[in-house]
């Protein structure tokens, strides 16, 4: 059996696999309320927890975009390992206060919050709106990223037995099936054995590459001798883009509403910090890895810029393959561990997007069956939406990671600042987030991405959060004004 | 009316439900100074106070700048456990004050219209 058939085995294996537990997970749902589908019951304890927060929060763009980039920037991607962190860091922000309020006030999606945060003043159902359009943009991108990073692994791990298209469709549908049968129990069940497949995966890759290379320090001797520009410090731009990618990734990502869907599922808040104490090791053991696997590559291959340079662990594995017997096996099982990082991330962003549609944007709240429903037919509709543009290949991921989170991050202050500030009104976060989304938007279509570094978004942000405190703090919120 | 920190506190004792905690995310001075520490290990992992033309230098195998971006993360990884180990993330803790007073409003709202009706 050569390595393509091998590939083609164990992928079928791999989605007969999840269609058993997408079953199981269907046939231990309580009932067809919204709370039991899309937060599996609030009953997902430490253990599967904390794996499906690592398999939704690395996806295929930790597995393919990160090494891409680290390949074609060098050792400054370091930082990814800091981005990484900083989102269980800024949790502490917003979790130990929004986790009760999700107990006591039953939210399902983000926008419950905001709701409930701003409710009854001016201006709180277009913000609740607002912010539900930001969050179902960037999910549809994100969905968008992962079907892409689909295609391509279902295409190099069977040889193009199964074509790109093929598997952008084929492995589509599979989501759609499970996640649609057994909602955030099948989505975190099969997380936890994705994320383990891709622990294991990659920390394998990364022991085969040090090995054949003759170590960490071989390397970057061999790349400062091939590219010396990958070892030297970042000049001033290259500190304040590092700085910037921090903050733009690590505030980001805390708001990411499959991210704050998995704080409302948690069993318990111990539970939850149990699982952030666990997190926060995670980049060390995976964003690090991608890193020097992507460093690694300089010296052994040779790829275009752009988004030739994402297919930099696909050629690694195939490299790796061609050692036959162990190093075959040891590679599918990369491959097949990084499409499990993928379709885990693809699901848990498709499955928030339905219950995001139906309750923050088209407003229907409750705890009916019908409500379930219709979140999984609307989210089964745009999935086929994006499908067509996932045929495209012509963004980097790592593009459209900067794309999303520019677009995510103005939705910042009504969450983090919205939920220790008593004095801040909806009217004033929701002119600060048209601000900073007009802002990004505007400079990102006129073709500028940065400032000295600093992404526009950030700055759009900057501009977000003065917008909220001058306009709160000239009119203020009625409950702060009650409270004064 | 708004309650102060230490009412809710009085208030979560006098019910029993959390004797051993205190407010959730206040009231630890270790768990704010790990923060601080975090924030600073933050700023030193990003190499702004170094030459960009250095030559290069090896620790750990790794450029010495990025050995310590890596130091400093590893540092933060352990800080960040520990901090979230001593954060009390508790379901049926008081709701803040941005939370507390919707309800309060609500309530007065409802006992308005009761009268009223």
């Amino acid at each position: 059996m050569n390595f393509s058939e091998m590939g083609l085995a164990a992928l079928l294996v791999y989605v007969g696999v999840l269609l058993v537990v997408g079953e199981i997970a269907s046939r231990s749902r309580r009932d067809l309320s919204p709370k039991d589908h899309f937060l599996g019951g609030r009953e997902l304890g430490v253990f599967v927890l904390f794996l499906t927060l690592y398999a939704t929060a690395y996806s295929g763009n930790s597995l393919l975009g990160y090494p891409g980039k680290a390949y074609r920037v060098g050792f400054s991607f370091v930082m990814a390992t800091g981005f990484m962190m900083a989102i269980i860091v800024v949790f502490h922000v917003l979790v130990p206060r929004l986790r009760p309020a999700a107990v006591q006030r039953g939210y399902v999606t983000p926008g419950d919050f905001v709701r409930d945060r701003f409710s009854g003043e001016p201006g709180s159902r277009a913000l609740v709106a607002s912010v539900g359009i930001l969050m179902a943009l960037a999910l549809a991108n994100f969905i968008l990223a992962q079907l892409k990073a689909m295609g391509d692994v279902a295409s190099l791990v069977t040889g193009d037995l199964i074509p790109y298209s093929w598997g952008v469709v084929g492995l589509a549908a599979m989501i759609l099936f499970y996640e649609t049968r057994g909602g955030m129990r099948a989505v975190a069940w099969t997380d936890a054995a994705q994320g383990i497949l891709m622990g294991v995966g990659l920390v394998t890759l990364l022991v085969w590459l040090l090995d054949g290379s003759g170590g960490i320090e071989q390397i970057t001797l061999e790349v400062a001798r091939i590219r010396p520009d990958a070892v030297r410090v970042p000049d001033a731009a290259g500190c304040a883009n590092w700085f910037s990618t921090i903050a733009l990734l690590g505030l980001a990502s805390v708001i990411y509403p499959q991210a704050i869907q998995r704080v409302y599922a948690a069993k318990t808040g111990r539970a939850l910090s149990q699982s952030f104490a666990w997190m926060t090791f995670m980049p060390l053991a995976t964003t690090l890895v991608v890193t020097l696997i992507g460093i690694a590559a300089i010296p052994r291959v040779e790829l275009a810029a752009g988004v030739a340079s994402d297919g930099v662990m696909p050629v690694l594995l195939r490299e790796w393959a061609q050692d036959g017997g162990l190093g075959q096996a040891a590679a599918i099982l990369v491959f097949i561990g990084a499409l499990s990082a993928i379709m885990s991330t693809a699901d848990s962003c498709l499955l928030s997007l339905g219950s995001l549609i139906v309750r923050d944007l088209l407003g229907q709240r409750g705890e009916s069956a019908r409500q379930t429903r219709m979140g999984k037919m609307l989210a089964a509709a745009v999935l086929l939406a994006i499908i067509p543009l996932a045929l495209e290949r012509d963004l980097t991921l790592w593009r459209l990671i900067e794309l999303k989170m520019e677009l995510l991050i103005q939705c910042v202050p009504a969450f983090l600042l919205g939920i220790h500030w008593t004095r801040q009104s909806a009217m004033a976060t929701l002119l600060g987030l048209l601000a900073g989304t007009i802002f990004a938007v505007s400079l990102t279509l006129l073709g500028v991405t940065k400032w000295g570094g600093i992404h526009v978004g950030v700055i759009g942000l900057g501009l977000n959060f003065l917008v909220v405190v001058a306009v709160s703090t000239l009119t203020g919120s009625s409950t702060g004004r009650a409270r004064a | 009316m708004h309650r102060t920190g230490v009412e809710c506190y009085t208030s979560r004792m006098s019910h029993g439900r959390r004797g051993r905690s205190k407010e959730p995310e206040r009231g630890s001075p270790l768990r704010a100074g790990l923060l601080g520490l975090i924030a600073v290990l933050y700023l030193f992992s990003v190499p702004w106070y170094r030459a960009d033309d250095q030559p290069l230098k090896l620790l750990f195998g790794l450029p010495d700048w990025v050995a310590v971006a890596v130091i400093c993360y590893g540092l933060v990884a352990i800080l960040n456990s520990l901090a979230w180990a001593r954060t009390v993330v508790d379901d049926a803790a008081p709701l803040p004050d941005t939370l507390r007073n919707r309800s309060d409003d609500a309530e007065a709202s409802a006992r308005a219209r009761e009268a009223q009706g």
